[in-house]
C-alpha cells in the first residue's frame, strides 16, 4: 500500500512481529474480554437465569427510598446514586466523598441492594466504594469487566498495562496498515492450499486487514479510556493548575454552586422520572439516577438515558429535587455544551459499540473475535516458523494455553458463580475468582501432556467446546424454574446465550474430533506427510 | 526457517540510538506536548475545550511520534525534530508550572 525503503520495511515487519510476541498474549486477553463484554448486560442476565424485572426505575420506589433515607447517616446523603444491575437489582448508593487511606477523594457510604419487585433489602455494605464486596447478582460480568478493564491488576498499575496494550494494538494495526502490499485485495483474499503455512499466512492477512479499522478505533478509545485519569488529568493539573487536581476536576465536570443547606423535604423520584419520558424532555426511562443533597434546598436530580429516537447519544437531564420542576440539560463535562464533551461521548459510543443499537454490539463482538484470531495466527506463524528453537516451542504452547485457556478460565469462571449463585450467594465472589483459577490450572495442564503443535491444539479445543457446551446445561440445573425460565417476558438474553454456547461448543468440540481423526488416517497411511502437518500447524478457525 | 541469533547481536538494538528515540523519547514527547496544549488550544465556551482535547488526543500523538521515529530515513534529523518539540513544549509547561505564564 505504502512504498517504503526496504530497511523502513524490514523495521516496521520486526516491530510488528516482535511487539505481539512481547505482549501480544496480554493484548489478546484484553480483545477477547472487551469482545465479550459488549454483552454485559445480557452475561448478567444469562447468569441470574432472567433479568429480574425491566424498568424498575419507574416503580414505586419514592417510599422505600425514604424509608432507608431516614435510617443513615446524614453526610451519606450528599449524593445517591440508582441503578438497575445487569441482573435486575435495584442498587441505591447513599454516599459522600472522603479521602481514603491513601488520600485519595473516594465514594464513601451505604450501598443497598433491593429486589425490584418489593423492594426489600437484598444486601447492604457499608464503607469506601473500593473496599465494599461486588454484589452477587451482577458478580460474573464484572468480572469479566475488571478482567478487560484492568486484568485485575490494583490501580493504577491495571490501567496503565491496558493502556499500554492499547498502544500496541495501535502499532501492529498501523504497522500491518502500511505493510500491506495490496489493501483492498487482501480483504477477498481467498486463503491458498499450497501448504498449511501459506494458508495460515493468508488467513492472518485476511482477517487482520477487515480489523485493521476496528483494531485502531478501539485501541485510540481503549488507551484514551486508561491514561485519562491516571497519567492526562495529574500531568494536566499540573500544568495548569499548579498541580491541583481538586480544581481540574471541578472545571472539567463544572464547579459546584453555592450549596443551600436549609432542610426541605425531597420531591421524591417517581414524578421525575415519568417527567423524564416526555417526548420534550428524554422521551425514555433513565437508565442511572443522581440526587444530590438529598433533603436540602439544594437538592437536584439528574437523570442519564441510553440513546432514543435515533440520536447517537444519550441525554443528562437535571430536576430541582424540591419542587421536581425541569431544569435542562446538563452537558457531561463543564457547564455548557462543548466539543470536548461531544468527543468524549462519541469515544465512549465508539469504544463500547453503542452506535446502532444490538446490531453494532454484534459487529463490535465479531471483529473484537476477528482481531483475536488475528493474533492467534500471527503468533502461530511466527513460533512455527522458528520451530527448531526450544524457547519458540515453549511459545507456541504458551500461545494455545493462553488463547484457547481464556475463554476455559472464563468458562469456569462462571461455572463456579452458577453453582455458588442459587446456594450460597455470599460464597460468589470468591468462587467466581477460584473457578477462574481452576480453570486456568486445567489449561496449563491441558496444554502441557501432550507434545507441542496440533495435539496440543486439539485437546485444548476439545476441553473448551466441552465446557462451553455444558455452561447452559449447568445454568439450566442450577436455576431456579427450569424450562419455565425460558417462558418468561425477558428471557431473550437467556435464551440467546444459550443457543449461542452450545452451538459454540458443539463447533469447536467437532472440529477437535475431527482432526483427531484426520491426524489418526494420516499417521496411518501417509507417515510424512502427518509429520509434517504435526510439525506445521492446523489453521483451524 | 531462522537460526538461533549469536549472543553477541541478540541485544544490538539497544546500542541503536533509534531504539531509544521510539521508545523513550517517543513516551516523554507526548506526555509533554498533551501538557503544553493545555495552555495554548482554545479553551471554547465551557472552558474544557483545552483540558480535555489534549486527553483525547494523546494516544494519536504518541503514535504519530513512535511511527515518526521508525520510519523517518534520516536519524539525525529527526532527533533534532524531535528534541525540538521537547525543547519547546517542555520551555512552556515550565514556564506554565514556575507561573511565567499566569
Amino acid at each position: 500500500m505504502i512504498k517504503l525503503p526496504k530497511p523502513s520495511t524490514f523495521r516496521l515487519l520486526n516491530i510488528h512481529g516482535w511487539s505481539a510476541v512481547l505482549m501480544g498474549l496480554a493484548l489478546y486477553v484484553v480483545v477477547l474480554t472487551g469482545a465479550i463484554v459488549v454483552f454485559e448486560h445480557e452475561i448478567g442476565a444469562w447468569s441470574v437465569s432472567g433479568h429480574k424485572m425491566d424498568g424498575a426505575l419507574a416503580g414505586k420506589i419514592d417510599e422505600r427510598l425514604s424509608e432507608l433515607a431516614e435510617s443513615i447517616p446524614e453526610e451519606y446523603k450528599e449524593e445517591l446514586t440508582l441503578y438497575q444491575n445487569s441482573a435486575g437489582y435495584l442498587v441505591a448508593f447513599f454516599h459522600t466523598h472522603e479521602p481514603n487511606e491513601t488520600g485519595q477523594i473516594e465514594n464513601k457510604g451505604i450501598r443497598y441492594v433491593l429486589d425490584p419487585a418489593s423492594l426489600e433489602v437484598v444486601s447492604q455494605a457499608e464503607g469506601f466504594d473500593s473496599n465494599m464486596p461486588g454484589i452477587a447478582s451482577s458478580y460474573l460480568g464484572r468480572f469479566f469487566v475488571d478482567l478487560h478493564v484492568r486484568l485485575h491488576a490494583p490501580n493504577p498499575i491495571g490501567l496503565y498495562l491496558t493502556g499500554l496494550l492499547g498502544l500496541l494494538l495501535m502499532v501492529s494495526a498501523v504497522s500491518g496498515l502500511i505493510l500491506h502490499r495490496h489493501l483492498i485485495m487482501d480483504m477477498f483474499l481467498s486463503p491458498r492450499n499450497k501448504s498449511i503455512s501459506l494458508k495460515a499466512r493468508d488467513k492472518h492477512t485476511l482477517a487482520g486487514t477487515w480489523s485493521i479499522p476496528f483494531s485502531i478505533i478501539v485501541a485510540f478509545t481503549g488507551a484514551f479510556f486508561s491514561f485519562a485519569t491516571t497519567l492526562g488529568l495529574p500531568v494536566i493539573a499540573i500544568t495548569a493548575f499548579e498541580g491541583d487536581q481538586q480544581k481540574a476536576i471541578e472545571t472539567i465536570m463544572g464547579v459546584p454552586e453555592e450549596i443551600d443547606t436549609t432542610p426541605t423535604p425531597f420531591v421524591g423520584l417517581e414524578s421525575i422520572v415519568i417527567k423524564s419520558q416526555q417526548d420534550n424532555i428524554a422521551g425514555s426511562l433513565p437508565t442511572f439516577i443522581v440526587v444530590e443533597h438529598w433533603g436540602q434546598a439544594a437538592a437536584k436530580v439528574t437523570t442519564f438515558h441510553d440513546p432514543a429516537n435515533g440520536n447517537l447519544f444519550g441525554g443528562t437531564h437535571v430536576f430541582s429535587g424540591v419542587n421536581g420542576e425541569y431544569l435542562g440539560t446538563k452537558p457531561r463535562l463543564g457547564t455548557q455544551p462543548s466539543l470536548g464533551a461531544d468527543l468524549i461521548a462519541l469515544i465512549g459510543v465508539l469504544h463500547f459499540g453503542l452506535f446502532a443499537g444490538f446490531l453494532s454490539k454484534i459487529i463490535w463482538l465479531s471483529l473484537g473475535l476477528a482481531t483475536c484470531y488475528v493474533t492467534y495466527t500471527g503468533l502461530h506463524l511466527w513460533t512455527v516458523r522458528r520451530h527448531k528453537q526450544a524457547t519458540w516451542r515453549v511459545m507456541n504452547r504458551l500461545v494455545d494455553i493462553t488463547c484457547y485457556g481464556t475463554v476455559i478460565a472464563m468458562s469456569s469462571a462462571a461455572f463456579g458463580f452458577l453453582i455458588t449463585y442459587g446456594r450460597s450467594p455470599e460464597r460468589v465472589v470468591d468462587w467466581t475468582i477460584n473457578g477462574f483459577l481452576i480453570g486456568t490450572l486445567l489449561s496449563v495442564v491441558a496444554g502441557c501432556v501432550r507434545p507441542v503443535g496440533v495435539s496440543t491444539t486439539r485437546l485444548l479445543m476439545g476441553v473448551m467446546g466441552g465446557l462451553l457446551v455444558a455452561l447452559p446445561v449447568v445454568r439450566f440445573a442450577t436455576a431456579d424454574g427450569g424450562w419455565a425460565v425460558y417462558q418468561l417476558e425477558g428471557s431473550a438474553a437467556v435464551i440467546g446465550m444459550d443457543i449461542s454456547l452450545l452451538l459454540v461448543g458443539i463447533y469447536y468440540s467437532a472440529t477437535a474430533w475431527r482432526a483427531t481423526e484426520t491426524a489418526k488416517g494420516d499417521i496411518s497411511s501417509k507417515p510424512a506427510l502427518a509429520t509434517k502437518a504435526l510439525q506445521g500447524q492446523v489453521s483451524n478457525g | 526457517m531462522t537460526t538461533a541469533i549469536p549472543a553477541t547481536r541478540r541485544f544490538r538494538y539497544l546500542w541503536s540510538s533509534r531504539f531509544w528515540l521510539a521508545s523513550f523519547v517517543a513516551l516523554i514527547l507526548p506526555i509533554v506536548v498533551m501538557a503544553s496544549m493545555s495552555l495554548w488550544l482554545p479553551a471554547g465556551d465551557a472552558k474544557v475545550d483545552n483540558l480535555v482535547i489534549p486527553l483525547i488526543l494523546f494516544p494519536l500523538i504518541w503514535a504519530a511520534c513512535f511511527f515518526y521515529a521508525v520510519l523517518e530515513t534520516n536519524l539525525k534529523r529527526a532527533w533534532l525534530v524531535m528534541l525540538g518539540l521537547l525543547l519547546v513544549n517542555g520551555g512552556m509547561v515550565a514556564a506554565s508550572i514556575m507561573g511565567l505564564l499566569s
